[in-house]
């Protein structure tokens, strides 16, 4: 044994470099960034009559030339499209339903992010109303039960200059200007509620350490469990031969006497 | 490393896929949990926590970043047990964040498990007696190795299950160079650590499994 511990000092004065590397490792992680690189994520957002978005790794990398679908509620595919060099895509929207968007690097690498229907401006049925006829129109109950209500409530922004516009421009001329700077005003809000969302998203994808130490605590219970059992397990097989035969012997000693 | 639900659970070969990875998980952490012992317990727990938190961490290596897996490491030291430590570690990191997921718990777990029982079996010799330059290049090999071998896994499966294999090449397969040298260089470094401070920690696979009991 004392060897063992003579031996263990002089190994570990002879083996800082071991030490040295292991700590450049530990600081150079740290001084990263705490992102999941290797976890793709796919934010999107309606913008006019499209949906457009962006798929990145958890670290901030895009997601070049992934392949982007749009599949409506029963998993029929809508559209398709490829995100550039900056991992942006945007794809038409063919009619109104929730669009739920798989984004496959082609690598193993997948994401998911539904568009929800209220997102998507009402007036977009009579635009287009023959474009995907063919796609079982009456397909999303859910969708459609609540498509009136939440589009007139939550969709103010998308929904109601549209709409507005299309009255106002057969009614009152002169007014035209004053839509015209309204709906700028409109789209750059909307161009900020994007970015906030996305930030939102990016946030709730950030590392968090509690989730690590906890992962870890996990561990440690699962480790005392194990202890636990197999404590029991070996007392068990310890005491049961044990047990037995002295309960056996009284009784004999007593049978014989007599 | 990790393989999302995604794309296998829609396709009959993909689903079949993940039916026989589960399978073989199941079996492969009931045979590592038989092979476990009462001494090798916190040693199992601290590996997992190792794997758990390792691929979380990243190094920042020429414009990308690459995380450890340490599937190399944690083969060489729990050989069969391997199985159940990293089986616990990546259902953590499927239900913290959202790795993977719970359909292809199965086959994660041999991605990642079936490569380090086998570079246990082809360099724990090597690293355990050799001498101390082979056992640095069994080392290395043996995280390189590990690595290559889930990478060849993985990229088998998705083509299986219908992707193309050039881009498959490309993506995966040369992705997991740069993470295997690194890996290659950490194993190989911790293990000539260990040999020198705690070889006894090399020795514990071979450990009968009736020590603990025959001592009491």
């Amino acid at each position: 044994m004392n060897n063992n511990v003579a031996k263990t000092r002089s190994s570990l004065l002879g083996y800082e470099w071991g030490w040295i590397i292991a700590t450049a490792l530990v600081l150079s992680s740290l001084a990263a960034t705490p992102a999941w690189a290797h976890k793709a994520s796919v934010f999107a957002a309606v913008q006019g009559k499209m949906i457009s978005g962006e798929a990145y790794f958890r670290d901030g990398t895009p997601l070049r030339n992934a392949k982007v679908t749009a599949f409506d509620p029963d998993g029929q595919p809508l559209a398709e499209a490829q995100t550039d060099a900056q991992g942006k895509f945007s794809l038409p929207i063919a009619r109104r339903c929730n669009h739920r968007l798989v984004v496959d690097a082609g690598d193993g690498h997948a994401a998911e992010y539904t568009v929800r229907v209220e997102e998507i401006p009402a007036d977009l049925d009579g635009e287009k109303p023959g474009t995907v006829a063919s796609a079982a129109p009456p397909a999303d109950p859910a969708g459609q039960i609540d498509e009136k209500p939440r589009a007139s409530r939550s969709v103010p922004s998308s929904d109601t200059p549209a709409a507005r516009s299309g009255r106002d421009a057969s009614t009152v001329s002169p007014a035209s200007d004053a839509v015209a700077e309204l709906r700028g005003e409109i789209a750059a809000l909307q161009t900020q509620l994007v970015q906030l969302r996305r930030d939102l998203a990016a946030r709730e994808d950030r590392a968090r350490w509690s989730d690590v130490l906890g992962g870890i605590g996990y561990i440690l219970g699962l480790m005392g469990l194990a202890f636990y059992f197999l404590g029991v397990l070996s007392r068990n097989r310890r005491n049961a031969p044990l047990l037995d035969p002295p309960r056996a012997r009284p009784v004999t000693q007593a049978d014989v006497p007599p | 490393m990790h393989i999302p639900e995604g794309p296998l659970s829609v396709s009959t070969t993909g689903i079949s896929i993940l039916g026989a990875g589960a399978v073989l998980a199941a079996a492969g952490v009931a045979w590592g949990l038989r092979k476990m012992d009462y001494e090798r317990v916190p040693q199992v727990a601290l590996l997992s926590s190792a794997f758990f938190a390792a691929s979380l961490i990243h190094v920042p290596l020429g414009g990308t970043s690459v995380h450890l897996v340490l599937s190399g490491l944690v083969g060489l030291i729990l050989g069969w047990a391997a199985f159940p430590a990293i089986f616990i570690a990546i259902a953590l990191q499927a239900a913290f964040f959202g790795f993977g997921g719970f359909t292809t718990l199965g086959l994660n777990t041999v991605l990642m498990a079936l490569p380090a029982v086998a570079c246990y079996g082809l360099f724990h010799p090597l690293v355990r007696w050799g001498r101390e330059g082979v056992a640095a290049i069994a080392g290395f090999a043996c995280g390189a190795v590990a690595i290559l071998l889930g990478a060849i896994l993985l990229a088998g499966i998705l083509m299986a299950a219908g992707y193309e294999f050039r881009s498959l090449a490309v993506t995966v397969l040369l992705a997991h160079v740069p993470v295997a040298v690194v890996e290659g260089l950490v194993t190989a470094s911790a293990v000539l650590f260990l040999r020198k401070v705690r070889p006894e920690l090399l020795d514990a696979p071979y450990l009968p499994l009736e020590v603990r009991t025959s001592d009491a």
